[in-house]
């Protein structure tokens, strides 16, 4: 579930890369530009891909799809918390 | 991490990739209490990164090379007994190498005798503008997708950059049933011809690079050689790429007109750069060498830093290549053996004299493909002002280029003018690319130096490092006074 | 204006160390008419100045030190009037946090003791500090609330400083580390480390203002006033969404909290990690970062879930009776000492323009600290 829409993943998949199949791109935005940011080193170095599993934020490249699990975006979280 | 005391242990070997497992096989040979950590799910590092576990190899495709050497160092691996933690990160390395690890169950600590660092590297970008727009991943990123998820990076795709991961992504794509738009490479033709002298004995690579070509070749796609990415615009659902000629330095080439690609994905990257988080943190001394990817730790032919009791391997410890990776592993293992002295001073010559020559031949390969991968000062030089440089601050050239006018004088100084380097990748993405703006000021990289190496290596929450806790259990100091 | 740097030229004054005091001083003297060169072994504002958690609050300052603060609080709020550029100092209001009955007792007392010297410090309901801070821990027993509070953000004041100097005509020299003081009747010869090939500085003046290494330069000058060298432990979080719209503290003095406009969080509280003057911050200790981090966590909820992105260490001055070190150096004529205030950042810009005042003849708007009370004082628990 991924800012509360269904997707279809490959277990262990990461997530980044199961958003990037589906056609996602864009996560977040950067800090001062507001400039649209998503996947880039998909190796847990780069932070841009960081997405909210459950409480944690965690980059997605290194969180595997697994059945159930609760993905937010940044703004999306930052929204529904108001 | 407050309340139990760390867990002894004889050597912690950090990153399970071709260095750090190799290292750890032999240890445990040596006789010594082992632990080998790593943040991915198993061994094999980036180079030999294993098919999730969902994933099943169709019937009748031939693994490549990379996966079955990955494979045999798993299952070698599992039957050793070696204690593994995969899913783990290091947070944070005390002097006296006490080790900070969290994982999925919570936060733990180890006191190791020896600590190896076998952490590879991370992929170095020469930023260019459009660099930041989703869809443009590092060539390293379209390996990822390739080959451990089994994915394009999209439907056509634009590869660039510079070094050998060039042809394999290009190729790779091609493979997948996916479009090439077009390789941009910094180098020439005759730079690539120039490593062949350090091919010989390995036909199978020689092979593998006309293998590439080939398919390139017969689908048509265009290869530039001497030419780099101007810009990325974001068009439509894509992308439009401005390839712009360029000279050896990699600078832009301003009098011809840049040709113009169509695509929805850019793979690009400009080599690799060692991961010095953890040697800068302990302090250990560090070196500038341009072909061996830039800074890395200062370390004898096994390995051993200036810190005592604190070895590299491995790509972390200067570019060689991931053949070479894994004799240099062992090398350190038995440095590490004999210095911790459970292997006699003829032993470990005689092992150490051994494995130097295995290493050779390999590394010799990999530093020339290092060669191409280092990092071109024209290329750097040719960054637009308004450029993203630092891309979790939107730190831009302008604005590092206006520090060093003002007076900064190294990375730090660069680090509290700008906030370049201050966000969560700890200056991992821009660091080297940052150095060389501001050395270009002031004269040198020594003189700049690097971000100076700081807790936690990887962002961790308050929530993870606090644990559960009620207000009796955090341990106060004395007040303060009145 | 600096002409040829490199001869022996006479100075008005030298200050040596460029924190925050240093350039302060070196800057109003500057003003003052005086021909002023400033010393540092390093950047300006690279030490304390630079690294602190630019806490600009009353609470946490000792009692005695109150009407300093005050003063220097309205030069930072209006820092772009004195020093050309800010430091993003912010204006809002102190909180500090009772969760115990100890706790309780100290915020009456700390309060009471502050107004004495002038703070409009009161002590309010749980209920109204939820008011102002809605995000505080529900246990909360008692605040003490503080209008004159807020915040800077440290690590830009060598910049800020640097442009301010250039433009007053003070010679600025950074990186290069001075070995030595030689004083006579015709004034001090400052002498610098032979690798940087600089000769000598000749100043009627010398100011020592090198925050920790104070006891070094004084030994300088043949004068031993032992300076305690407080190991600071400072943690920055990812920028998060706006989880306060404080200062945050604790009664027991040991929390700071504050969040920037970019949204990063700065926790600190004076926890100690491992360093020492010789060889600055080593490294954090282990118990100490999860007790900060566990009570600020605890003060503020919305706070576990941040992520940190750094973890860093500043040395803090403090002299044996733990005030000020201003003034005249005992026993040697024509120089002098500023540092060693508690919250020195907060303070700083002030303690530098009082003691240009002292320098240039004038009455200092509020009274200096003598070092010679610190000859023969025995540091407490050394």
């Amino acid at each position: 579930m991924v800012d509360g829409c269904t997707v279809n993943a490959f277990e262990g998949e990461s997530v980044a890369a199961a958003l990037f199949a589906m056609g996602r791109r864009e996560l977040r935005r950067s800090p001062r530009n507001g400039a649209p940011r998503g996947m880039f080193c998909l190796m847990g170095s780069c932070q841009e891909c960081l997405v909210w599993v459950g409480r944690r934020k965690q980059p997605a490249c290194q969180v595997p799809a697994a059945e159930g699990l609760q993905i937010e975006s940044l703004d999306f979280r930052e929204q529904r918390l108001g | 991490m407050a309340e139990a005391p760390p867990c002894p242990i004889d050597l912690l070997v950090i990153g399970a990739g071709p260095a750090g497992a190799r290292a750890a096989l032999r240890a445990q040979a040596y006789g010594l209490d082992v632990l080998l950590v790593d943040e991915n799910p198993d061994a094999g590092g980036q180079v030999w990164r294993p098919l999730p576990p969902g994933f099943a190899r169709a019937a009748g495709i031939q693994p490549s090379s990379e996966a079955v050497q990955g494979d045999a160092l798993r299952a070698k691996l599992r039957g050793s007994g070696i204690r593994c933690l995969f899913d783990h990160k290091v947070w944070n390395v005390g002097s006296s190498l006490r080790t900070d690890l969290i994982g999925p169950e919570g936060v733990t600590s180890w006191q190791p005798r020896a600590l190896l660092v076998a952490t590879g590297t991370t992929e170095r970008v020469v930023p260019f503008i459009g660099w930041t727009l989703p869809g443009v991943v590092g060539l390293a990123a379209a390996t990822i997708l390739l080959k451990s998820q089994n994915m394009l990076p999209g439907r056509r795709t634009v590869v660039a950059g510079s070094g050998p991961l060039l042809l394999a992504v290009a190729s790779g794509i091609l493979k997948a049933g996916g479009e090439v738009a077009a390789v941009l490479d910094l180098a020439t033709r005759s730079d690539w011809l120039q490593t062949l002298p350090s091919l010989a004995g390995r036909p199978d690579l020689l092979w593998q690079g006309v293998q590439w070509q080939a398919r390139l070749r017969k689908a048509g796609v265009p290869l530039l050689y001497r030419h780099g990415i101007a810009s990325v615009d974001a068009v439509g659902g894509g992308f439009r790429v401005h390839a712009q000629p360029v000279d050896r330095t990699g600078a832009h080439v301003a009098r011809t007109a840049p040709s113009i690609f169509e695509a929805d994905a850019v793979a690009v990257g400009h080599g690799l750069v060692p991961g010095t988080d953890i040697t800068r943190l302990l302090r250990a001394r560090h070196r500038y060498e341009a072909t061996r990817g830039g800074w890395i730790a200062d370390a004898d032919a096994q390995g051993r830093t200036s810190v005592a009791g604190l070895y590299v391997a491995g790509d972390g410890a200067g570019i060689a290549g991931a053949a070479a990776a894994g004799a240099h592993g062992e090398l350190a293992a038995v440095a590490c053996a004999h210095d911790l002295g459970r292997l006699t001073a003829e032993a470990h010559a005689r092992e150490r004299d051994y494995l130097l020559k295995q290493w050779y031949k390999p590394a010799r390969f990999g530093r020339a493909m290092a060669g191409l991968m280092a990092l071109r000062e024209g290329a750097v030089a040719s960054i637009a002002p308004d450029t993203v440089v630092c891309r979790c601050e939107d730190v831009t050239r302008a604005e590092i280029d206006a520090a060093a006018r003002d007076g900064a004088l190294d990375m730090n100084q660069l680090k509290a003018w700008t906030r370049c380097g201050m966000g969560p990748c700890q200056g991992r993405t821009c660091g080297d690319v940052a150095g060389a703006l501001l050395a270009a000021h002031v004269g040198s990289r020594e003189a700049v130096g690097c971000f100076t190496g700081r807790a936690p290596l990887r962002p961790v929450s308050l929530a993870e490092v606090a644990g559960d806790y009620t207000y009796a259990d955090i341990p106060i100091p004395k007040a303060a006074p009145l | 204006m600096s002409g040829n740097t490199h001869s022996s030229t006479a100075f008005d004054a030298v200050v040596i160390g460029g924190g925050v005091m240093g350039c302060s001083t070196a800057l109003h003297l500057a003003q003052g008419g005086m021909r002023v060169a400033l010393v540092d072994r390093g950047p300006l504002c690279r030490e304390a100045s630079g690294v602190n958690a630019g806490t600009l609050t009353l609470h946490m300052t000792r009692a005695a030190l109150v009407p300093y603060a005050m003063r220097a609080w309205k030069m930072w709020m209006d820092a772009e009037k004195w020093l050309g550029t800010g430091v993003l100092a912010t204006h809002v209001p102190g909180l500090t946090l009772a969760f115990t009955e100890a706790e309780c007792e100290l915020v009456e007392l700390r309060a009471k003791a502050r107004r004495e010297y002038g703070a409009p410090i009161e002590v309010i309901s749980p209920a109204r500090a939820r008011e102002i801070e809605p995000g505080v821990h529900p246990g909360l027993m008692k605040a003490g609330y503080c209008d004159i509070d807020g915040f800077a953000s440290a690590y830009l004041t060598g910049r800020a400083f640097r442009h301010a100097l250039t433009i007053a005509g003070v010679e600025v020299i950074e990186n290069t580390p001075v070995a030595g003081i030689d004083s006579g009747d015709a004034g001090h010869l400052i002498r610098f480390d032979g690798l940087t090939n600089r000769p000598p500085l000749q100043a009627a003046r010398v100011v020592l203002a090198g925050g920790v290494w104070i006891e070094n330069m004084l030994a300088w000058l043949g004068v031993q006033i032992p300076i305690k060298v407080l190991v600071n432990q400072l943690i920055i979080t990812e920028r998060v969404r706006p989880v306060m719209r404080t200062v945050l503290s604790v009664a027991n003095g040991l929390l700071s909290l504050k969040q920037f406009a970019n949204g990063t969080v700065l926790i600190g509280g004076g926890w100690q990690g491992e360093g020492d003057r010789e060889r600055g911050g080593i490294e954090a200790r282990p118990q100490n970062l999860v007790g900060n981090m566990r009570l600020a966590a605890y003060a503020l909820p919305a706070l576990s879930e941040a992520r940190i992105a750094r973890i860093w260490l500043g040395l803090e001055a403090e002299t044996a009776d733990a005030m000020p070190i201003i003034g005249d150096v005992p026993g040697v004529p024509g120089a002098y000492v500023v540092g060693s205030a508690h919250s020195g950042y907060t303070s700083g810009p002030f303690m530098g323009r009082i003691m240009a005042q002292y320098i240039l003849g004038q009455q200092p708007e509020m009274p200096l600290f003598d070092p010679a009370r610190l000859l023969g004082m025995p540091m407490p628990g050394a």
